[in-house]
């Protein structure tokens, strides 16, 4: 992979002819990086976990997520610890705690897939013409960017949240706003390099429009950032999404979020049924630690002068 | 050093200022009416409201006028330090602000002071004893850090407390004035939560830092000359970490404001957090923008310190 991307930075013109060695076989690639990055294969194979879960709720949940169950005696099972009937437990209404946890993956993989498709690409437009237009573009995009620096992403959201009112699609709204300062910086500074390169220089030499340059030289180049950006960023706006159902200002109550699961676990319920305060935040931690796993390690293998500190571990709280 | 710090105030100015204009159009722009919207409440249940109502509204906010007459008038008042009415007190804002802001920004120095206390020897130590068995667990302790849910670990603090040391902080808030030892009781929970994932990020800064800093020349001048290797790594490495560190730490607390918010409303603390959640329920939206605002201007002055203090530190900075 390294190797085709060199002969692409030495001569553009090559770059159509050398085929790179992960696009000729991808399960080559994918064992070789497997092989090369454990921790990012693990982060790999729990996003997978996440994925296939979300996709196969409804055949593998033992209950429906938002039924308060009615046992045979007519019964609420209210807080009923783990045990072979429910294997994590009810919460504090009787509802089983692992069918939640369940279809909760479809809403923060929802959440987070909506808000990376929507954010991550549609800000890195905006950093990639903020960086390659320069002077008056440059200059009012980066003081709005350093504007919303100063306001912690939370905050941000959680104002918009405010001003929107609660719903799904709201806090995917709320999350892309949120991303907009982080996303934009880091492409920005991206491009600002790309743009110097020799190759960019060339391709204007020879009378290379704008269009063309950003198309097939810069584009290609931000690839990689894009999809590092585009796996931390996931991680991300699942913890935003949790953080914002958990304070009661995200999804509605009665959908299946993680994070609105341990608004009853933080009001001292939680010595009373420890069950319903750890294993939703445990999914949320797994996830999380999952795309930043693979984000670390698609970073050192793609990028790997951004090693240091990830983006997203300046932004997820 | 003068001619910096002059150029980096007058960049703050516009920042500042453009702030206050996103804080601003943040509330009053976003969807359609905001006096309808503040009537109507969370469901959108638009039809309840009377004309009059929504009229008279429309007046006291002022929102009849042309937008950046509105915007102009605001400004004013909050150069005159004004933060407007609460719509839902009916009293003015600054009065529930100010106690509450000393509250939250006592709980976000105590964190970071933990974190940074706790972050640089782990950083530290991960640098030195590099690709050791120490090393590898001190990362693993950052990345585990980095990826908890701040609301979570609150969680898991509580609980542990109350499960192994029968010990829950004591409720209510006693200012540090007054009641010093009740009021470190009632916040080092808290702190020691918000200070968590810090503490983990700040680690990772310390330990890159110090690893660049260990290959530098002056570290093999420093071991030639036959110095201790306690004085190479505390007198020559670690003072030159520090500087990122440090800056690094100053953007911190920005973030931590942001956890604060969440800390805030697991231990009931009273501070600008809980106001926070308090004026999104009640669609309060002056208090809301006043807390905005007031975040913003608080971080953006700690960031232009942090930038005046590394041209004092680090002279290549100036020149730039």
């Amino acid at each position: 992979m390294m190797a085709g991307r060199e002969t692409v930075v030495a001569s553009p013109i090559l770059e159509t002819r050398t085929e790179s060695p992960a696009r000729a076989a991808p399960w080559i690639a994918v064992a070789r990086f497997a092989r090369r990055k454990p921790l990012g294969a693990l982060g790999g194979l729990i996003v997978l976990a996440l994925v296939a879960t979300a996709l196969l709720a409804p055949l593998i949940s033992p209950y429906d997520p938002r039924q308060i169950i009615r046992e045979a005696n007519n019964r609420v099972p209210v807080y009923v610890a783990p045990g072979s009937a429910y294997p994590m437990g009810t919460d504090h209404v009787g509802r089983d705690i692992v069918s939640r946890i369940i279809y909760g993956a479809r809403i923060s993989l929802y959440v987070g897939l909506g808000a990376v498709l929507i954010g991550v690409t549609g800000w890195f437009v905006v950093g990639m013409v903020s960086a390659y237009a320069g002077r008056l573009v440059d200059l009012i995009v980066q003081r709005i960017v350093d504007a919303m620096m100063a306001v912690p992403g939370l905050i941000i959201v959680l104002a918009i949240m405010a001003v929107l009112g609660s719903s799904l699609n709201n806090v995917i709204i709320a999350i892309v706003i949120g991303m907009l300062a982080p996303v934009v910086r880091t492409v920005r500074s991206q491009v600002l390099s790309v743009k110097e390169m020799e190759y960019v220089v060339a391709a204007r030499a020879i009378g290379a429009g704008s269009a063309r340059i950003i198309v097939r030289h810069i584009m290609p180049n931000c690839l990689a950032i894009y999809l590092i950006l585009a796996t931390y960023y996931l991680g991300f706006a699942i913890i935003l999404e949790a953080s914002l159902s958990f304070l009661g200002v995200g999804v509605p109550p009665d959908v299946p979020s993680w994070g609105g699961m341990l608004t009853a676990a933080a009001q001292g319920h939680v010595t009373k049924a420890p069950w319903a305060g750890i294993f939703p935040g445990l999914a949320i931690f797994i996830v999380v630690l999952g795309f930043n796993l693979l984000g670390d390690a698609l970073r050192d293998v793609l990028e790997p002068r951004l090693r240091g500190a990830g983006p997203a571990a300046r932004l997820t709280r | 050093m003068g001619k910096y710090a002059i150029r980096r105030t007058l960049l703050f100015i516009p920042t500042l200022l453009v702030a206050t204009i996103l804080v601003f159009t943040l509330f009053w722009i976003v969807p359609g009416d905001p006096a309808l919207t503040i009537l109507a409440g969370g469901e959108g249940d638009s039809g309840a409201v009377l004309p009059e109502q929504l009229q008279q509204l429309r007046q006291t906010l002022g929102l009849d006028r042309p937008i950046y007459v509105q915007y102009a008038s605001w400004l004013t008042n909050v150069l005159r330090g004004d933060l407007g009415t609460s719509l839902w007190y009916k009293t003015p804002v600054w009065n529930h602000l100010k106690d509450r802001f000393l509250v939250t920004m006592e709980l976000a120095v105590m964190a970071i002071v933990l974190a940074i206390g706790a972050a640089v020897p782990l950083g530290v130590i991960s640098a030195v004893k590099q690709d050791t068995g120490l090393d590898y667990l001190s990362r693993m302790f950052s990345s585990v850090g980095i990826a908890l849910p701040t609301f979570w670990l609150g969680i898991l603090i509580v609980y542990a407390f109350a499960t192994f040391f029968e010990w829950l902080p004591p409720l209510g808030y006693a200012t540090l004035w007054d009641d010093p030892l009740l009021n470190l009781q009632q916040l080092i929970l808290p702190a020691l939560t918000l200070a968590f994932n810090d503490l983990a990020f700040t680690a990772r800064v310390t330990r890159s830092s110090m690893l660049e800093v260990m290959r530098e020349d002056y570290l093999r001048t420093a071991r030639a000359k036959g110095l201790v290797e306690m004085r190479v790594i505390g007198r020559h490495a670690l003072k030159n970490a520090l500087l990122p560190v440090l800056t690094v730490s100053g953007y911190q607390f920005a973030r931590l404001l942001g956890g604060v918010i969440i800390v805030e409303s697991i231990f009931v603390v009273p501070g600008m957090g809980t106001l926070l959640i308090d004026s999104i329920i009640h669609r309060d939206f002056i208090v809301l923008q006043a807390i905005v605002l007031l975040i913003a201007a608080v971080v953006l002055i700690l960031n232009l310190m942090v930038d005046l203090s590394y041209g004092v530190l680090d002279p290549r900075v100036r020149y730039q």
